[in-house]
């Protein structure tokens, strides 16, 4: 034996662990720049809509008077259960 | 029948994409990229880890490289620029190489006739000479490859060599390395 194959002796000439041990690392550092790259658009979103909410915000007080503000809440209130009651009925 | 994939053919199938051919790839050189970082850092845990992080760098990195090329010497210089990444504090190692190196020379001159075994004197050596040592004799890459991983002059490598060599055969008890 060499001295240069004594010196790599101690390493296995094939070691499925260490290869999955870098494929893992791949994947992980894949996953995280892409959940930091998701993050970022979210964040971007989240600031494009707090800009334009205000606008919105200003939009639905300025037009509808607190009787019709009332009278659409209780519409959607009345809306989403019925919504859910009829998801339970077909369910069953 | 076409013959078996080889390394240029992972290494251009690893730049389209492909994870199995850069898996490929890592079957290939763990071997020998390990067993240089654990002779470099003289601590296996660690030297592994440090051949992982050289593999995803290189996964990353892998369509910069020129596929006309060896991936050989360009897998060690990454690993070695890792090593020195992960010793900041050049300071502490050259200090810490320094006390190693004069211990050693202390107990072979008390002992002339103690032979170490090429591990541990390849040890005893600067971390530049250990490197420039390991990849020319051990990986038998040429001078200009070794100077290119270690991003070293030419001249700089064959005199690290040189003087690698003949510290190693005094502390081999006088073997010609």
């Amino acid at each position: 034996m060499s001295e240069a194959e004594k010196l790599m002796a101690d390493v296995p000439a094939r070691d499925p662990l260490f290869v999955l041990g870098v494929m893992t690392r791949i994947e992980q550092r894949r996953f995280r720049r892409e959940l930091a790259r998701t993050g970022g658009l979210t964040a971007i979103a989240i600031i494009l809509l707090a800009l334009v909410m205000p606008k919105l915000d200003f939009t639905w007080l300025g037009n509808l008077s607190p009787a019709n503000e009332l009278a659409i809440g209780a519409a959607l209130m009345a809306l989403s259960i019925m919504g859910s009651r009829l998801s339970r009925t077909l369910k069953n | 029948m076409t013959g078996l994939p080889t390394e240029p053919a992972w290494v251009q199938g690893a730049q389209a994409g492909s994870a199995r051919d850069f898996g490929q790839l890592v079957r290939l050189h763990q071997q020998a990229l390990r067993a240089f970082l654990r002779r470099l850092s003289g601590n296996h845990a660690d030297a592994d880890d440090l051949a992982q992080e050289t593999f995803v760098f290189a996964w990353e990195h892998i369509a910069r490289f020129d596929a006309g090329r060896s991936l050989k010497p360009w897998l060690f210089g990454i690993a070695w620029r890792k090593y020195r990444e992960r010793k900041r504090g050049w300071l502490r190692l050259f200090r810490r190489e320094r006390r190693l190196a004069e211990e050693t020379e202390t107990i072979i001159r008390s002992d002339p006739g103690l032979k170490l075994d090429l591990a541990a004197a390849l040890a005893t050596l600067p971390a530049e000479q250990r490197a420039a040592i390991l990849l020319c004799l051990m990986e038998q890459m040429t001078h200009e490859e070794a100077a290119a991983a270690l991003a070293l002059p030419l001249g700089t490598v064959k005199s690290h060599i040189s003087r690698g060599r003949e510290k190693l055969g005094l502390a081999l008890g006088g073997l010609n390395v």
